[in-house]
């Protein structure tokens, strides 16, 4: 039996040139569209996901500027003795060590001189062993090293073991001064993955004061604390801002963040990756709704014939409109069906291929959820709005004046 | 009033006084000038008249396709109302069948779905027993093979029976030719003369506009057109002829290659 959908189906796939640019934009449409709203989605879960991992109510200080180190131990101790609200407070100091005993080839690694309370700020599993990080009582004994999942499961290391290396101090000269000294591994902690880009299974953990010595560097790479509640996080950074202002005579030449603000921060860089994409989004709509435009409108003009043999043989106006709604309506949910497929399956090869960014793509069109349903709601609505004026026009169309200008 | 009407029979179709004036002022050209026609069921008229005589426009109005200025129309006793196209294409929907000189057949669609076409548009059956596409064919004439195929596949001769089949999918009450034959040789005309002659003997109405003679002879009337006003009626008298009241399921006569 011969159906109007039918017929919609038939006009569809005699204009295949035209049902082809329509179809077209709209599958570029929707899987550009796809694409970048999986990456949004994925991300901004992942980059939050990370954020809130990398350690417990954490609190970050960092030079503002790049290379320039302001911040010192004695500055760490003072935000631990000064500063309500702190319950950890951990200053790191990023120096090479060279393993040279590990793999015979030599492994150089990063050295993180700290205290035992980084353990506790990143919430490290402890596995084995003491992780106070005490400094070695005596010159030239065995300094005391803790290691990460990766280091000492690959190395197949064990605590009480020793541990001959070089730690190999970058001098602001640009050169290396290398020291020759034993580590006795005192702690093994457990598996913990990596955490906004850092690798906290490769992490080697050294007393603080050793590695000043070593270096012959005073001064440290960050300054990590943690607080007693996320309530107290933000009024923790505002002090710590203020203590070490205070210490820097004035200067501020470091900046705090904590786990709140870092949210805000990456929430507030997806906004406006949003935007740009929200732009796209709008230029490319616009271009499938002109598509879908120009196209009905050509149809109409070439099918006048057709209109007024629907218009004799009983097809009222309403049916004229619903026809030429019903062949725009199928074409925008091919091209969207295609765009669905070909950004779903574009999706999955960045995210099989790719690292990073595309490794949180979200491969499911289904888990984008309403901003989804949303897309393609509005992608459609606005193909059957352009589609409305020359569906009119085909449906003014008089069967006399039609049939009588073939 | 022309033609005779039997005793409370409601005329299929009735014009009273139709006047149809295209444009205005010194621009307006009147089509149609107070014609007054009765279409009694059953009966097979053809509609003669030089170009611009106003045939066309007085089929259109017999239709449903086009309005009259002034005047009034009635299809099967239901007036045709001038405002409401909704109405009238109902009304087209339900009670006419058309047949154009062209056959308009849509290309995309085969025959089979052609002959279907109109009923997609039949809101109202009114308990009709509406035909099937193979019992269309076979009222036209044609075999039954070519309900598969498409317009672009068959002859001239035939997509106008299938035209005419097409006509006869709402099983109207009346059956309006605009030329059916204008655009057919000799051969195929008579082959579908034939099948209109087979409709009339099976009590179809027909009206026919046509400037060939030789059609309008087969007429039972002949309605003569001139300046848009019926100048003359001639009365043939006379029955379908016998060959045209057996039907000849898959005739050769017609039957051209694509």
């Amino acid at each position: 039996m011969t159906t109007r959908g039918g017929l919609a189906l038939r006009y569809m796939l005699r204009q295949k040139g035209r049902t082809g640019f329509v179809v077209a934009t709209y599958t570029a449409a929707v899987a550009v569209t796809l694409l970048l709203t999986s990456a949004v989605v994925g991300n901004e879960e992942s980059f939050i996901a990370e954020v809130n991992n990398l350690a417990v109510n954490w609190i970050y200080v960092q030079p503002s500027v790049p290379y320039y180190r302001p911040l010192t131990v004695g500055d760490a101790n003072a935000i631990a003795a000064d500063v309500p609200g702190i319950t950890a407070v951990a200053p790191i100091l990023w120096a090479g060590g060279d393993f040279t005993s590990w793999s015979g080839s030599g492994s150089v690694i990063t050295l993180t001189g700290t205290t035992g309370a980084l353990t506790s700020i990143f919430a490290f599993s402890k596995v084995q062993g003491s992780f106070d990080l005490a400094p070695p009582s005596t010159p030239g004994a065995p300094i005391p090293i803790v290691l990460g999942y990766q280091l000492w499961t690959e190395h197949d290391l064990s605590v009480g073991q020793t541990l001959p290396a070089q730690v190999v101090n970058i001098l602001p000269s640009g050169g290396s001064r290398p020291v020759a000294v034993t580590f006795v591994i005192t702690g093994l902690l457990g598996p913990r993955g990596t955490v906004a880009q850092i690798d906290l299974d490769q992490a080697a953990l050294v007393p603080i004061s050793t590695l000043v010595n070593l270096t012959g560097q005073p001064t440290l790479t960050y300054i990590f604390a943690s607080a007693a509640n996320s309530g107290e996080v933000q009024s923790a950074s505002n002090a710590i801002d203020q203590l070490l202002t205070a210490r820097h005579n004035g200067t501020a030449d470091f900046s705090v963040q904590n786990q709140q603000s870092e949210v805000q921060f990456v929430l507030q860089q997806i906004g406006q990756f949003q935007t740009i994409i929200q732009l796209v989004e709008m230029t490319l709509l616009m271009l499938s709704a002109f598509s879908i435009f120009v196209v009905m409108t050509m149809a109409v003009k070439d099918r006048r014939r057709e209109i007024g043999v629907l218009r004799a043989l009983g097809a009222e106006r309403a049916d004229v409109m619903v026809q030429f709604l019903l062949e725009s309506g199928l074409m925008s949910v091919v091209g969207m069906g295609l765009g669905v497929g070909l950004g779903t399956i574009a999706v999955r090869y960045l995210k099989q291929t790719g690292t990073g960014f595309y490794s949180a793509l979200v491969t499911n069109p289904i888990d984008l959820g309403f901003y989804f349903v949303e897309l393609l709601a509005v992608l459609w609505f606005v193909g059957f709005l352009f589609s409305l004026l020359p569906a009119y026009q085909a449906s003014r169309l008089e069967a006399v004046e039609a049939l009588r200008e073939m | 009033m022309a033609g005779g009407s039997p005793e409370g029979e409601v005329p299929v179709a009735l014009l009273r006084d139709v006047r149809k004036t295209y444009g205005q002022g010194a621009a307006a050209v009147h089509a149609l000038q107070g014609v007054d026609l009765k279409v009694e069921r059953g009966e097979f008229v053809a509609i003669m008249g030089p170009s611009g005589s106003g045939k066309s426009t007085l089929l259109h109005i017999l239709g449903c396709m086009d309005v009259p200025s002034s005047g009034e129309v009635a299809i099967d006793g239901v007036p045709v109302p001038r405002e409401s196209d909704s109405e009238r294409t109902r009304l087209r929907s339900e009670r006419i069948g058309f047949v154009f000189q062209s056959f308009h057949l849509l290309r995309d669609l085969t025959v089979r779905e052609n002959l279907e076409l109109p009923r997609i548009y039949l809101r109202h059956r009114e308990g009709k027993e509406l035909p099937s596409a193979e019992e269309l064919i076979a009222k036209v004439r044609l075999p039954k093979k070519l309900l598969d195929r498409y317009p672009t596949q068959i002859s001239g001769g035939e997509a106008q029976r299938v035209a005419i089949a097409r006509a006869l999918s709402n099983a109207p009450s009346l059956l309006l030719g605009d030329e059916p034959t204008g655009n057919l040789d000799t051969v195929n005309s008579e082959a579908v003369m034939q099948v209109f002659e087979h409709l009339w003997s099976e009590g179809a109405t027909i009206v026919l506009v046509t400037h060939n003679p030789e059609v309008a002879e087969r007429a039972q009337r002949v309605v003569r057109v001139g300046d848009g006003r019926i100048v003359r009626e001639e009365f043939h008298s006379r029955r379908p002829p016998a060959e045209a009241l057996a039907p000849k399921e898959g005739s050769a006569q017609g039957e051209g290659t694509p």
